[in-house]
């Protein structure tokens, strides 16, 4: 083989393959492709990704819908990162350079160019209204007092980061960060404003991430579970009747609505903010009054959930069991405590 | 455009099946990985290519062969009047033809460009593999490259959904 291999060498120095040898050559093996069945990919994911690499930007989420190990394969950063790289171009939806705000009923435009640092990384973001001049109507807003949100994965960094754009100052504000788990890839919904904070339900099952705006941080919020982690097409972030944060989620024929309510328990205990760690724990909760038993500063209480009012019930260092129950003969009386102490 | 001369320095590459090539370094140094070993001088006598066969192998120093820039596209034919356009479309119709093999040895050549890291090669067979399938339906897809569909209805139904318009 090795002399042939080097002959036939040779033969092409002096004169290259006649293209008559050339044709009879392909047509042997055009002839054996038929009869070789079909052949697997290979086992291994290097060289599927080189082949995925390939894909026309717009044949991507196709590709995800092949078999799981292909979504593995094409949703992986590193992945995206060469893909970018390859294509030479932005090649998924929600890849910016540039951002225009745009309000379709007049047709007004307004472009910003995206900070650096938010190139080649998944994007979202929002735009609100900052007219504060009495008699405005948001729905009729100007393009003179905007400001854009926007937030991404920080891949290497493990953070999610956040930057806020306003039209008065036309900068980019400092940038905000948060250290987040690896798992959490991006944010998969359009935002919501509720409050003053924005909201946006992340790729991983139950986690939200909150901007908000007056104190300009980020924060992770664990959602409420969700039963399907292919459901995120049926969950919103939604304003509840209270105006507090909700959490809506489609399951047909019913809608589940969560309700997120944070409460200054500091405030309705009557007790500073910073208490020693470990301090503060559930006890029990008492349907028939609403209300909750905590354990705070080697005290218990009871809170009770609709008025927001506590009692400090009983001091105790070593309490671990609690069994709330009401006296059958007196509606609408507390609840006692049963404390099994432990010395 | 300079024709190759005699006397060129030759390496010899070697399949795990015993065969023995001998190719000019300069067509050797097409793959990343050769040139960074001779570069290092760890390709005093013999290379020995794992996992690739001399099958696999002739193919790819074929493709070296005619790629290697010094030797000029149309091989020893090649002169100063050759235009680097009509090179450059020689070669691709040169390619075009070279890539028509089945696809157990596409697959081959992929996983031996990759190896041998030769950058044209993993874009010609890895991009000929793309190119057939991206315009097939999902199962055709799955059918083609032996893929079973790991997915439950509801979940390639929720993905399907959410990409729409890539499925239109």
């Amino acid at each position: 083989m090795s002399s042939r291999s080097v002959a036939r060498r040779r033969r092409r120095k002096r004169s290259p393959l006649s293209s008559r040898s050339l044709a009879r050559r392909r047509r042997r093996r055009r002839s054996s492709r038929s009869l070789v069945a079909r052949a697997p990919l290979p086992d291994n994911d290097d060289l599927l990704e080189e082949i995925l690499l390939r894909l026309r930007p717009s044949s991507l989420p196709r590709a995800s819908a092949v078999c799981k190990r292909w979504r593995r394969l094409v949703a992986d950063p590193r992945f995206l990162d060469r893909f970018c790289a390859h294509h030479r171009k932005p090649p998924l939806l929600g890849f910016f350079e540039e951002i225009v705000v745009w309000t379709p009923m007049t047709g007004e435009q307004r472009c910003v160019a995206v900070p650096p640092l938010f190139k080649k990384s998944f994007l979202n973001g929002a735009v609100l209204c900052t007219t504060a001049n009495k008699g405005h109507v948001h729905g009729a807003c100007q393009f003179s007092h905007f400001k854009v949100v926007l937030v991404c994965k920080d891949r290497k960094e493990k953070k999610l980061l956040a930057f806020v754009y306003s039209s008065d100052t036309g900068v980019w504000g400092n940038l905000i960060s948060i250290e987040v788990p690896s798992h959490i890839r991006d944010t998969c919904t359009h935002g919501s404003l509720v409050g003053n904070a924005f909201y946006w339900l992340l790729s991983t099952k139950d986690g939200i991430l909150k901007f908000d705006l007056d104190m300009q941080s980020l924060a992770l919020i664990k959602g409420p579970p969700v039963a399907n982690n292919f459901c995120r097409d049926r969950r919103r972030i939604i304003q509840t009747e209270n105006g507090v944060v909700g959490l809506a989620i489609l399951y047909y024929p019913h809608l589940e609505i969560w309700q997120m309510k944070t409460v200054k328990m500091c405030t309705v205990l009557g007790l500073p903010p910073q208490i020693e760690e470990g301090d503060a724990k559930y006890m029990a909760y008492s349907e028939d009054i609403d209300a909750i038993f905590i354990y705070v500063n080697t005290n218990v209480y009871m809170v009770e959930l609709k008025l927001m009012q506590s009692k400090r019930l009983h001091e105790g260092h070593h309490i671990n069991n609690y069994h709330p129950f009401t006296s059958l003969y007196t509606p609408g009386d507390y609840s006692y405590l049963v404390f099994i102490l432990q010395e | 455009m300079a024709t190759r001369e005699a006397g060129k320095k030759m390496i010899m590459l070697k399949s795990p099946d015993g065969m023995e090539f001998e190719v000019e370094e300069a067509v050797a140094m097409e793959s990343q990985t050769i040139r960074k070993m001779i570069e290092d001088d760890c390709a005093d006598t013999a290379i020995l290519i794992p996992n690739i066969n001399s099958k696999i192998l002739s193919r790819v120093i074929e493709y070296c062969n005619k790629h290697v820039p010094t030797t000029g596209a149309t091989g020893a034919a090649a002169s100063d009047t050759v235009a680097p356009a009509a090179l450059a479309e020689d070669l691709k119709i040169w390619d075009a033809e070279f890539i028509k093999v089945n696809r157990a040895t596409r697959f081959d050549l992929i996983q031996a460009a990759s190896y041998l890291n030769i950058k044209g090669l993993l874009d010609l067979t890895s991009q000929t593999t793309i190119d057939t399938i991206s315009d097939n339906s999902l199962e055709e897809i799955r059918s083609f490259l032996s893929t079973k569909n790991d997915y439950l209805p509801e979940e390639e139904q929720t993905i399907r959904r959410e990409n729409q318009w890539a499925f239109q």
